[in-house]
């Protein structure tokens, strides 16, 4: 029977971990509105002395720039997590089938590359030197955001304990093809690990800077994440530059507040993402996902 | 007689070899399907691990990496030599230990309680809230604990305390403290991410096993404890087994850059992670830092195969691989 | 995810692992000329260029074969680069019969990209280099190119205007392998005091001499200032680091080992386990005890001057050099004074602190020298690549000095890469409006004042003792903030780092670098 006082504690302990969860943030996105001065003298508060936008200014200052990365990055995540979604699915289905011959073996393959890694540079040299992945926006999809072992191990064991080896055993008696057992059975009863690896992929490609950082030079094709890093690098570099006019700059650019709003920045679009891939993830759960 | 079964053996033999290469065929389906993936991995993986040979090597640019001289395990001295390195070893590994057992518990309890609230809207901002502190990075986080901690002006000691009427700790200088913030702080990060993939796992739980059980009179808790938590085992042996493949790597930059610098919480903050990056400031050795990834990878892979092994004897459907 | 904190540690730490089979030592296909690191490349670009006449200001370009030279150096990419790579490019193919890319990357990234580059065997014409910016190490590894036969032909700019101890400096076993910038090369330590707080208490260079000559000073301002702390620190950046930092030792690079500057001998000593040390220590003890640091020196991470700016603090030590005060000035939003410590003091360190190197995998070294001599020798270039198209990027005001077109501020500038200090020579530059008009003689008198210390020109090679190196840092990282600080006891700490300090090895590489110093000062006196 439903016990009321178990659903208050619940609740409460929910309360408690939100905002545990939201205090932090909004204190992130105070700092990234209180002026520098008010910072030095009286460091973070929730009741700042000096509200201002300035740190904001500070970051958009080259909005074209900005708008190219976002572009960049947008492209690059929503192509990427489609491709990545065919593919690591593409991959992990058959080996969540029992049946397969050398599945071990297959298995072991892709677990292998989680645990090893042959390092940046021959990497690199692979990338760049000889598929020439480089200053493209395609440097920023293909080079190691596009299947992990990481998210085929989690499919293939959703798929494995999901989707009933029965079900598929009739519809192969049925005479269906095996691509039609994939696109037209498991797929759509998979909603809640599709979109857990849509997340994932997505998370992956928004913050991806690495791949720019390696493979992209004109600043027309770096993603939104190097951007903003850039911005926070040059600026505590150019604090210390020896040129006069550009330490006269430096002087009143805010630092510490530029570096909260740019957390803000990177956070935003994926706060109002996340509740598209929320949705499939948390309807299976009391609804349930797999009917006889 | 020898001869009859010989003929019996190879004719099984050919029986057998004919019935796996039909068993292809008849999977040919999905060997295709898995052809793109295969490709990628070979590529983006498999080719580029011909460099964990420089661990083993005095690297020099010009001669190359066949080139180069070997140097068999000199690269790996600097992560066994001194009494530092023994202990960032321990810190390594006693911190994910406690980070896996910790994070495996919460995540999936929070799993198992989200599925609990009825109002939807209310499951949905809670899940929501709580994955929010996974998107902050290391240095803001570190900044966040700073204002807590600050010995000057930091939350905990200018309000916190003083209503204890306790003096000021100097957080940045005490040790001990530190392993309950490491925990406290990776859990807060890291929990609602890690309850995502509990959580739809958990989506694709038939509901006809709850709805038998409840016909069956069972009570909510008698639910999870039967069914939920059987039906996860196999995600959550799955991530522990890979949580274990990564036992000696850290996440860089809770360990770097929550200590503000202060190198007096070094016995308990350093990891090997961080013990290679302060070795090889200054020197900047690709074969000392390939040496430590190197070493990084092969304990997690022997522990992955070990308890792999294990998992395979108790039950079979479980194990990786 | 997880792979992707691996791979950032593989890099951070500098991995760098090398090609495939076949990718090894092929030069990129862009040019024909060579690309191995020996003196063969040097002798084979002279055979090249032996057509020409002798005297090197008459090069013919058209005899030249054409090049396109890539050049690397830290900084953030200005709006209007194309347009100054253009314009660069024109010129240079007039002069040299090359064309420019210049590139900055972005400072963080710099050291990861080069090695990467250098592992890849990318095409690198000139790149910034500096004693703290791996030049031993990249050497060592085989990735720079040897140029002494090309610089007495293709940079006899460079020869005229930098003296031949500072060029010397450069030399990694008595080889060359880049320009030095000219620049200031020695440094000296002190304090920068905000000056209204400098002129209430009477503190002035003549009234402060020694570090100890502060104490009674910051007496009067913790008495006097109640919103004020005497001292901002933190744990990189405190007055003691000045103290045995140049002040009192050569170290010798840094780590374990360095030479007493008084002594003024070649005698290698651990100077963490000197008697100094511990006098420096306990001086910070007594300030950090009767509260004349900020009590979160040994956490915070803010910018020392930041606390001048908003008035919670008077004073701060900084390294010195021409100009020091009025660019701190600037940072600190108001008016300071500098409490030099010492004489100026040049070292290897400070010296080599900008060099333009030849990597292995130039298209033609001799080109890149020339165009790095050019440098050393030609306003209009050096001007171009600094601070862009004329009364595009800057309009002049005189001849010599220019300053923003209107309606443009540094924040708006599309031209602000403001490295003026690694591009050649420095005195080359017009001057900003908000320069101060001597500042290039400031630089000559400076330099020419200096005390040079006994090891300069010497190049400490870790290899032989990295893992005693390795093993150092990590204890000196543990120890030295609290110490520094003065937020622990010194007579109970040092001598728990000195002797982690000796587990981990330190006599090793005291000795080693012993060793080497003798050779260095042997090959010297020949």
């Amino acid at each position: 029977m439903e016990n009321k006082r178990t659903h208050w504690v619940i609740h409460v302990i929910f309360i408690f971990c939100s905002l545990a969860a939201i205090i932090p943030l909004l204190l992130v996105l105070i700092v990234s509105l209180t002026s520098e001065n008010s910072i030095a003298l009286y460091g973070y508060t929730f009741f700042p002395h000096e509200w201002t936008l300035s740190a904001y200014d500070y970051v958009f200052k080259d909005p074209q720039l900005l708008f190219q990365s976002y572009g960049n990055t947008i492209f690059s995540t929503v192509f990427g997590t489609l491709v990545c979604l065919c593919i690591t699915s593409a991959l992990a289905y058959p080996l969540s089938r029992k049946t397969l011959p050398f599945r071990k073996f297959f298995t072991f393959f892709v677990v292998f590359t989680i645990l090893f890694n042959g390092g940046l540079v021959p990497w690199y040299i692979v990338m760049k030197s000889n598929l020439h992945f480089s200053d493209n926006i395609w440097a920023l999809v293909v080079p190691g955001l596009l299947l992990n072992g990481f998210n085929v191990l989690i499919m293939r064991t959703f798929f494995k304990n999901t989707i009933p080896a029965e079900l598929i055993e009739a519809a192969n008696m049925d005479g269906a093809g095996e691509f039609r057992i994939f696109a037209q059975i498991v797929i759509p009863l998979s909603k809640p690990v599709f979109a857990t690896i849509g997340l994932f992929a997505t998370l992956g490609y928004w913050n991806d800077y690495w791949n720019s950082m390696i493979f992209q030079i004109q600043p027309k094709n770096f993603s939104i994440q190097y951007v903003l890093q850039n911005i926070l690098l040059n600026l505590q570099f150019l604090s210390q530059s020896r040129s006069s006019n550009a330490a006269a700059a430096t002087a009143n650019i805010p630092q510490e507040t530029s570096r909260m709003a740019m957390a803000i920045i990177a956070i935003g679009p994926i706060i109002f993402a996340y509740p598209f891939f929320q949705k499939f993830i948390i309807k299976g759960l009391t609804i349930g996902a797999v009917k006889g | 007689m020898d001869t009859i079964v010989k003929i019996e053996t190879n004719a099984m033999a050919v029986v057998k070899k004919r019935g796996t290469w039909k068993a292809i065929l008849r999977h040919k389906v999905l060997y295709f399907l898995m052809l793109p993936g295969i490709i990628y991995l070979l590529i983006n993986n498999y080719i580029p691990m011909f460099g964990i040979i420089i661990a083993f090597k005095n690297y020099n640019y010009s001669q190359g990496i066949f080139g180069s001289k070997w140097y068999g395990f000199e690269n790996f001295k600097y992560l066994f030599a001194t009494q530092d390195a023994y202990i960032m070893t321990r810190n390594t590994l006693l911190y994910n230990l406690v980070f896996i057992v910790v994070n495996l518990v919460l995540a999936v309890g929070m799993a198992i309680i989200i599925n609990e609230v009825r109002s939807n809207l209310a499951r949905r901002f809670y899940q929501s809230a709580v994955l929010l502190p996974y998107f902050l990075s290391a240095v803001i986080v570190a900044y966040l604990v700073y204002s807590l901690l600050n010995p000057d002006a930091g939350f905990v000691n200018r309000y916190l305390l003083k209503a204890f009427g306790v003096g000021d700790i100097q957080w940045y200088l005490e040790p001990k403290y530190w392993p309950y913030i490491f925990v406290i702080t990776n859990a807060w990060k890291n929990v609602g991410f890690g309850s995502i993939i509990y959580i739809s796992a958990m989506a694709g739980i038939d509901t006809e096993f709850y709805e038998a059980a409840t016909i069956d009179g069972a009570r909510k808790w008698q639910q999870v404890k039967y069914i939920t938590i059987p039906m996860l085992v196999p995600t959550m042996v799955i991530m522990t087994i890979l949580a274990i493949g990564r036992i000696f790597y850290s996440d860089f930059g809770l360990f770097y850059q929550l200590p503000m610098n202060s190198g007096t919480l070094t016995p308990v903050a350093n990891v090997i992670d961080t013990y290679v990056y302060n070795s090889l400031k200054t020197m900047g050795d690709i074969g000392m830092s390939s040496a430590a990834g190197f070493y990084q990878s092969v304990v997690g892979f022997l522990l992955v195969l070990s308890t792999n092994l294990a998992v395979r004897k108790i039950s079979p459907e479980n194990a990786l691989f | 995810m997880k792979r992707r904190i691996g791979t950032l540690l593989l890099s951070v730490s500098f991995i760098i692992t090398a090609a495939l089979s076949g990718c090894g030592n092929s030069t990129p296909s862009s040019d024909s000329s060579v690309g191995s690191s020996t003196a063969a490349v040097s002798s084979t670009a002279t055979e090249s260029t032996a057509e020409i006449s002798t005297d090197p200001n008459a090069i013919d370009p058209k005899t030249l074969k054409p090049v396109k030279l890539l050049f690397l150096t830290m900084g953030e990419t200005p709006k209007n680069l194309a347009a100054v790579n253009e314009a660069a490019s024109k010129y240079l193919t007039e002069k040299i019969n090359a064309t420019l890319e210049y590139r900055p990357i972005s400072w963080g990234n710099y050291d990861k990209q080069i090695n990467l580059m250098m592992a890849a065997n990318d095409k690198m014409d000139l790149i910034f280099t500096a004693s703290w910016m791996y030049e031993s190490q990249w050497v060592a590894r085989g990735s720079l190119t040897a140029i002494d036969d090309l610089l007495p032909k293709y940079a006899p700019d460079y020869i005229a205007t930098v003296p031949q101890d500072v060029r010397e400096a450069g030399f990694i076993d008595g080889k060359a392998y880049g320009l030095t910038g000219f620049k200031e090369w020695a440094a000296n330590k002190g304090m920068v005091v905000d000056k209204a707080i400098a002129t209430k208490y009477g503190i002035s260079p003549d009234t402060v001499k020694t570090w100890t000559d502060l104490t009674p000073f910051l007496e009067k301002i913790k008495a006097g200032e109640p919103t004020m702390v005497p001292i901002q620190a933190r744990s990189a950046d405190t007055p003691m680091v000045g103290m045995f930092d140049t002040n009192a030792y050569d170290v010798l690079g840094g780590g374990v080992g360095g030479l007493n500057r008084a002594a003024n001998n070649t005698t290698v000593v651990n100077y963490f386990d000197q008697p100094d040390f511990m006098e420096f220590a306990k001086l910070m003890r007594a300030w950090f005890n009767n509260g004349y640091f900020n009590k979160n020196a040994s956490s915070t991470t803010e910018m020392t001057f930041n606390a001048l700016k908003v008035g919670k603090a008077a004073m701060y030590n900084q390294s010195g050099k021409p100009g020091i005060d009025a660019q701190e000035a600037r940072q600190a939003g108001k008016e300071v004074i500098y409490l030099p410590m010492d004489r100026p003091f040049m070292t290897t360190g400070d010296a080599v602190s900008a060099l333009l190197a030849v990597p292995t995998s130039a298209t033609d070294p001799a080109r890149s020298v020339m165009f790095a001599n050019l440098l050393h020798k030609d306003k209009y270039l050096v001007n171009l690549i600094n601070w862009g198209i004329e009364d595009k990027d800057y309009v002049k005001v005189d001849d010599n000095t220019i300053k923003y077109p209107d309606g443009m501020d540094a924040s708006n500038s599309t031209y602000n890469l403001n490295m003026s200090w690694l591009m050649g020579d420095i005195t080359l530059n017009y001057l900003w409006d908000t320069d101060q008009k001597d500042i290039y003689d400031q630089y000559k008198t400076f330099n020419a004042s200096a005390d040079r210390s006994k090891a300069l020109g010497f190049s400490f090679n870790s290899d032989p003792v990295k893992n005693e190196v390795a093993a150092c840092n990590n204890v000196i990282n543990q120890y030295t903030g609290a110490i520094y600080t003065g937020s622990l006891d010194p007579e109970v700490t040092i001598p728990k780092f000195i002797a982690a300090l000796k587990a981990a090895g330190s006599e090793k590489i005291v000795a080693e670098k012993q060793k080497q110093l003798d050779a260095f000062v042997a090959a010297k006196s020949k």
